[in-house]
């Protein structure tokens, strides 16, 4: 990346300066990081990742810095994810992570969008039915952020294929519907070396939990065996429009932590939430 | 001797007969298990996720003491 002082002295030309949590910060519009791309002959993410790493803020970040820091907003940039899984969880967490200015994702799920959908799956539209999932993801995605790529992938994610798509990765999101596909993810990310989160719904029920290679996870879950193909509680209780949102909001939260290298993440420990009654469970794994 | 049982909502309206309550002590023979509890409460077995021995996720065979608070969560994949 060519972060050459002349890159950065056209950044500094073309800042503006806001007033942001009690000091001045200089800003880049969208308009700027765009010129200057052109300019340099840049992509978008690399002249959003010098101008951080030069204290100066694109707009789309700045509600992001105060928390995450120039460095944090700067290594999200430079991170990949995977998410496995484009429905109610996996449509959630591409937004989020594409809000929150993770560079790169990689999106995999075979199917196409169906009626059913409507009610909860972010990206799921009348107009869109029919159409492969990771494809209409990907679209949106770059009207949300065009500074992340996202290489869509029309595949069922397994064991055969999940090392390549963990390539690269910092972190994985299980985004599935199903014990037996995530049971396959979190082995695939302990041989790859990647952090997994997982998260699961049914009904108003949510869990999450963030899984280090080498350490139990999912092993323990469903100790009867569960119900047939993997499948939970949700054949019975649906899956309503509000708690694939909550879930993935908390995933996409922990891949961040794990990303960025700060805050308490929910390693070693399982989040259960049901909003029906605001039952909280933290649950040492 | 007694445990405290803590039973997800979800998993009342499924239990056999079905829960009044969420939370309530119960007195159990000693050396009962996890998995006896369970069974116990009426709790059909496939619809569990994780069983919580004093917050900790524990087997099914897992013997329990006096005192014992013990959660059952359900089983989720939901996606």
């Amino acid at each position: 990346m060519g972060a050459t002082p002349d890159v950065v002295a056209s950044l500094e030309g073309l800042a503006v300066r806001r007033l942001e949590g009690g000091a001045t910060v200089p800003c880049l519009s969208y308009e700027s990081v765009e010129s200057a791309a052109r300019e340099h002959g840049l992509t978008l993410r690399e002249v959003s990742v010098i101008a951080l790493e030069n204290g100066i803020v694109p707009l789309r970040y700045l509600k992001n810095v105060g928390t995450l820091g120039t460095a944090g907003q700067a290594r999200l940039l430079r991170s990949r994810v995977l998410v496995v899984g484009a429905g109610g969880l996996g449509g959630g967490a591409v937004e989020l992570l594409a809000r929150s200015g993770v560079g790169a994702i990689v999106l995999a799920d075979p199917d196409v969008f169906e009626e059913t959908n409507l009610n909860r799956q972010n990206f799921c539209c009348t107009d869109v039915i029919g159409r492969p999932k990771v494809l209409v993801a990907g679209e949106r995605v770059r009207y949300i952020n065009p500074e992340v790529d996202v290489e869509a992938q029309a595949v069922a994610a397994d064991r055969h294929n999940l090392p390549d798509l963990l390539h690269g990765c910092g972190a994985a999101i299980d985004a599935l519907d199903n014990l037996d596909d995530r049971r396959a993810l979190q082995a695939a990310c302990a041989a790859a070396g990647v952090v997994m989160v997982h998260g699961a719904i049914a009904g108003t029920s949510l869990q999450v939990t963030t899984v280090y290679p080498g350490e139990a996870g999912l092993e323990g879950f469903a100790p009867y065996g569960g119900s047939a193909g993997g499948r939970g509680i949700e054949l019975e209780t649906g899956n309503p429009a509000t708690t694939p949102l909550l879930c993935a909001a908390i995933q996409v939260q922990e891949a961040v932590k794990v990303l960025v290298g700060e805050g308490e993440t929910l390693r070693g420990r399982m989040l259960y939430m049901d909003s029906a009654d605001w039952t909280f469970e933290l649950i040492d794994l | 001797m007694e445990i405290d049982v803590k039973v997800a909502t979800i998993l009342t309206r499924k239990a056999k007969p079905p829960l009044e309550s969420t939370t309530f002590r119960l007195t159990v023979p000693d050396g009962i298990t996890a998995g006896g509890l369970v069974e116990m409460v009426g709790v059909p077995a496939a619809l569990v996720g994780s069983i919580t021995v004093n917050k900790r996720r524990r087997p099914v065979d897992t013997v329990l003491s006096h005192g014992d608070a013990v959660a059952i969560i359900p089983s989720i994949s939901g996606g």
